[in-house]
């Protein structure tokens, strides 16, 4: 007899083969209105979040970079021009919704060339081993039902020297922005998500997942445990968002 | 307060924006910043603290806040130097208090590059006001602008005149000049007087009993 090994969703305990399903629902929901909502809900201040995570990734021209929960494009657009011609990048997202809506963005602003799209999942990615010069993933890593496995997979594909970026939601580092962060994600998130997307539901997901992701420093010792070395963690936004970077060795 | 990720990093962002918007509308040293292409400038502002880092890349300049890289040139300086060296039309670090380390051959290449930057204010002007009042508009900023460097030059022609033989405020140059000549006669005849002195001394001690 097969033993039912489970996971969370949100604060939902589901079967493990059962949450892949369950993210990818949320996803298909969302994906028409991701952009909109994404400024709604952090006032803007992820385009800040992303554009650090691209300066700490030091990609420059001629570099391969693997976008993984790349989702909408953001970015994608960003790497490809810093790439140029000389290199790619690979957007890659589980959610064929998201990647359907990031290629159809990308292409309309004119991005094409070396950006390439590939339905993956983060656990067993479909690269060669040492492919990739940067890997990022923007809050995504949440999502994955095996973090540990995600991040194995992502050092395999790294190039030696290359380096991973976890853009993530956090813990908050003062208990009093906790509280206020706690009611805004709980109370007003699901009602904006209800009145734009017409559902509450995923936005209680996106909540309750983010309680549930590993703080700062277990994130970091997991990416240590994964093989990464000078692994370390940049708060921002008084920790509700941390970006991890660590080099493969 | 400028350490702060969220405020550098928008920052930079907001100045990458400008000068890469400056460059689409002048072609000409946008294509003259290829033969950079690769370096890179580390500028150092304190009080308030931040740094950024210039990254030359083809066409387009990538303005970062955070870099673990090593930069081709680093600018130190306090930001109030910064400022007042944008005030001078000379641009120059000699004088100031800014320290300046690396490939210096990069500054000065770029600075003759962007000393021959010359936006073309009609294009964007034309994009979001139409093609004949862009036009118009342009005219009349381009006439502007001529006109305050005409009366800029025409200042600094009359304005020493008028301090010197209108006002008697400072001397003339020529004044100067011979002031200056006097001075230097001087300062020669109490040299040689000087040195008539110390012969005049050394005999006596090489005489004496």
């Amino acid at each position: 007899m097969s033993e039912n090994k489970t996971t969370h969703f949100g604060y939902e305990q589901v079967n493990v083969a059962d949450k892949a399903s369950r993210v990818a629902g949320v996803f298909h929901s969302v994906a028409a209105k991701y952009d909109i909502m994404n400024d709604l809900m952090s006032a803007g201040i992820h385009r800040v979040w992303k554009r650090f995570t691209i300066e700490l990734s030091g990609v420059r021209s001629g570099d391969k970079v693997l976008d993984i929960a790349g989702g909408t494009g953001d970015l994608s657009a960003k790497f490809s021009a810093f790439v140029g011609t000389k290199g790619h990048v690979v957007l890659a997202d589980i959610n064929d919704s998201m990647l359907n809506v990031g290629r159809d963005k990308l292409t309309d602003k004119g991005i094409a060339g070396n950006v390439f799209y590939t339905q993956a999942d983060a656990q067993y990615l479909p690269f060669p081993d040492n492919s990739f010069d940067c890997i990022t993933i923007a809050f995504g890593l949440r999502n994955v039902t095996d973090k540990d496995m995600a991040l194995r997979s992502m050092l395999r594909v790294l190039k030696p020297g290359g380096r991973l970026l976890v853009l993530e939601f956090s813990k908050p580092a003062n208990p009093l922005l906790e509280k206020a962060y706690d009611a805004y994600s709980f109370s007003l998130l699901p009602a904006i998500g209800k009145i734009v997307t017409n559902d509450s539901d995923s936005y209680r997901y996106l909540a309750e997942s983010i309680r549930m992701h590993p703080n700062q420093e277990t994130l970091k010792d997991m990416m240590s445990d994964a093989g990464f070395s000078q692994c370390k963690y940049y708060n921002m936004t008084g920790g509700i968002v941390a970006i991890h970077k660590g080099i493969k060795p | 307060m400028l350490n702060t990720p969220e405020i550098s990093t928008a920052v930079a962002a907001i100045i990458e924006k400008s000068i890469n918007l400056a460059l689409k509308y002048d072609p000409a040293t946008r294509l003259q910043l290829q033969a950079l292409s690769g370096r890179s400038i580390c500028i150092e502002c304190q009080s308030p603290d931040i740094q950024l880092f210039f990254f030359l890349e083809d066409t387009q300049v990538i303005v970062n806040a955070h870099s673990d890289e090593a930069t081709d040139v680093k600018i130190s300086g306090n930001t109030s130097d910064f400022i007042s060296m944008l005030g001078q039309s000379t641009h120059s670090f000699a004088d100031s208090n800014i320290t300046v380390s690396g490939k210096i051959n990069v500054l000065n290449q770029l600075k003759e590059i962007l000393s021959d930057l010359e936006i073309d204010w009609e294009q964007p002007l034309t994009e979001i006001i139409g093609i004949l009042p862009g036009h118009a508009l342009a005219q009349s900023i381009r006439a502007s602008f001529n006109w305050a460097r005409r009366q800029q030059q025409e200042v600094k022609r009359v304005l020493p005149e008028y301090l010197t033989e209108e006002l008697r405020l400072i001397p003339a140059k020529a004044e100067i000049n011979k002031y200056n000549q006097d001075v230097d006669m001087i300062k020669s005849a109490v040299q040689r007087l000087e040195a008539r002195v110390q012969r005049l001394k050394n005999q006596l001690s090489t005489n004496a009993p």
